[in-house]
């Protein structure tokens, strides 16, 4: 469905973007994480024709869309982190307004944004003034604003900044049912936690360039084998020893009274394979685990220099009591 | 085709509507034109009471009071309309939803345009009742009252294109209004100044070579007035209620000028510049927000 590749961005001295690439397949639900600055503001904006690349082309639906904006405006749904208000305005009108910019009028606009509203749970504000409304409001606001014109790609840039756990849980809940009923979604976020409950597949960004893409399963399992096997020995802890030093796979090992921590670099086959070693030489084996990874650890690693960056966004889960 | 109102447009009429804001700037104005006309009309039937004449230069007096005061209150509350109009929508983060909507940039430029438009064209038509009492004794005719209104409206144009180019290329509001004001008053006193300063100049070196052949003047500068809104509205002003010669006396200031194709067509080629300028802030507006197009850096 999207395709960018080769996408570049410079402000003056400064690479936003450096040959960055993106593929995101019809229905996915896609999370697009990076620290601060890393770029991913850039990328959405030039996705959704506000911001012009450099060079680099951007195919949605086999279309050039960075010489296409009306294909843009069309299809895509943009929702920035923090939507601004207008004074004087019942939410009614703040959809209706918008319904009308995106030429939809008359009953067909009105069916549009009650059904919207009804799906972002804000049906009984219709009447109230939008800056009265709560923040969490606004955001479900601007997104049922987003989905006015029915778009095909869904863009979101931090969409759950700056919200209550109860609005990021509603938020999630209404971004998971778009997605089941086919929209494709791009949501960006510094918070990897936030993504792993609902995206499909995940994307990593620093420094303007794409440093990991895949599968939320496939990423877990790639962070799960970097780290260290944690092995149990009930009895044999000297046949053990001679096992695992002989193995070419294991590149060091720790020992701690009845627990061996072991780096070895191998996938589930290997796993099995030590195991199958360890027991059939006579080690008595009561535990054998792969210390699960975090996300966080892998973002960490990969975006390696920029911890001070992470450690904020930490602070800011367990603030928001993520 | 059906006739479709411009969203922005409608969406700012509406909330400019509920704000209270309109009322009190229409109450606030028709109340000092209609306290000072009636002072007027008091002072006119006073004197009539004692001399048994009619002075009727006083309506005209009038007219003209009337006619100044709304054209000053143009140039004071259009910028104050339209140059937050584009750096509003940036600071309340409503820009990029605009502009990622089916709206194009014009849509959006002329829309707060029209909208501030509106504003000030209701302002001024609720005064024309308060204006029409000089029909009582005559002297102004409904012509007179249209191309009024039509000058005004082109001086709303002007110095509202001005105030949404500085709105569109300026970040903040604060900016954006302030500089509006500043080019204001260049192009209302700062253009006069200038034409004086060439006349002065010109004059200090007519003393010194006391040469009685060369008279001092401010030249060519003088044509600079023409893109003094105010100096123009003088002009059209004094060719309404008078011989027009009042602006041949003002320009006698700044040196001797014969008459010749642009002193005679003064008002029009003004408002031909006037227009023209508009549209070319328009233009630069529209390219300012343009994703596709502006600069980054060109924006304080």
């Amino acid at each position: 469905m999207l395709d960018v590749k080769g996408l570049t961005k410079r402000y003056k001295n400064f690479t936003a973007l450096d040959q960055f690439n993106l593929h995101v397949d019809r229905g996915e639900l896609f999370g697009f994480v990076g620290p601060n600055g890393a770029g991913k503001t850039t990328t959405l904006k030039i996705l959704t024709g506000l911001l012009k690349a450099d060079s680099g082309t951007v195919i949605l639906d086999g279309r050039n869309i960075l010489k296409d904006r009306a294909y843009i405006r069309e299809n895509v749904g943009y929702m920035p982190d923090f939507s601004g208000v207008y004074d004087n305005m019942k939410v009614f009108e703040y959809m209706e307004f918008y319904a009308a910019a995106y030429r939809i009028e008359g009953p067909e606009a009105r069916e549009r944004y009650y059904e919207l509203l009804e799906m972002v749970g804000l049906s009984r504000k219709a009447d109230s003034f939008v800056d009265e409304l709560s923040r969490g409001m606004k955001q479900r606001l601007s997104l049922a604003r987003a989905l006015i014109h029915d778009p095909r790609l869904l863009i979101l840039d931090e969409p759950a900044s700056g919200l209550d756990p109860q609005s990021r849980y509603h938020l999630k809940e209404v971004l998971k049912y778009l997605n089941r009923d086919g929209k494709t979604i791009i949501i960006s976020s510094h918070i990897l936690a936030e993504l792993s409950e609902m995206c499909t597949d995940i994307g990593i960004i620093d420094n303007g360039r794409m440093i990991l893409r895949g599968s939320l399963i496939d990423i877990l399992d790639q962070v799960n084998q970097n780290n260290p096997l944690e092995i149990t020995v009930y009895d044999g802890m000297e046949q053990a020893a001679k096992i695992l030093k002989e193995h070419p796979r294991v590149q060091t090992v720790t020992f701690d009274y009845h627990k061996i921590m072991v780096n070895f670099s191998g996938n589930h086959e290997d796993e099995a394979e030590l195991l199958k070693k360890l027991t059939m030489g006579d080690v008595k084996v009561y535990e054998f685990i792969r210390k699960p990874g975090s996300l966080e650890n892998l973002f960490m690693k990969i975006t390696e220099g920029k911890k001070e960056k992470v450690v904020v966004s930490n602070e800011m889960e367990m603030e928001s009591g993520l | 085709m059906r006739w479709k109102w411009n969203p922005v447009f409608k969406m700012e009429k509406m909330t400019s509507s509920r704000s209270g804001k309109m009322s009190v700037i229409v109450f606030g104005m028709n109340l000092i034109l209609t306290v000072t006309a009636l002072i007027m009309l008091y002072t006119i039937a006073h004197e009539t009471g004692y001399t048994g004449e009619i002075p009727y230069q006083s309506f005209i007096q009038l007219y003209r009071m009337i006619a100044f005061f709304e054209f000053t209150l143009i140039l004071l509350i259009v910028p104050a309309l339209t140059s937050g109009a584009v750096s509003g929508e940036r600071e309340r983060q409503t820009l990029d939803l605009l502009l990622s909507t089916k709206m194009n940039c014009w849509d959006i430029i002329v829309g707060k345009l029209g909208a501030s438009f509106r504003t000030v064209l209701i302002v001024i038509m609720s005064g024309f009742p308060v204006l029409s009492l000089v029909f009582i004794y005559g002297g102004i005719s409904e012509f007179d009252i249209v191309f009024l209104f039509a000058y005004y409206v082109i001086t709303a144009l002007f110095t509202g294109s001005l105030g949404i180019m500085l709105s569109a290329l300026f970040k903040k509001t604060a900016t954006s209004t302030a500089v509006s004001y500043i080019i204001l008053l260049l192009l209302t006193a700062g253009t006069i100044a200038a034409s004086y300063l060439i006349y002065r100049i010109s004059y200090t070196r007519f003393v010194e070579t006391g040469n009685p052949s060369f008279y001092p003047t401010a030249g060519k500068s003088i044509y600079l007035l023409l893109i003094n809104p105010a100096c123009s509205f003088y002009y059209f002003l004094s060719g309404q209620i008078g011989s027009g010669r009042e602006f041949y006396e003002f320009l006698s200031r700044a040196g001797v000028y014969g008459e010749n194709f642009i002193l005679e067509n003064w008002v029009m080629i003004s408002i031909g510049i006037q227009f023209a300028l508009s549209v070319i802030f328009i233009c630069v507006a529209v390219r300012a927000i343009d994703p596709m197009k502006k600069r980054q850096s060109f924006l304080l």
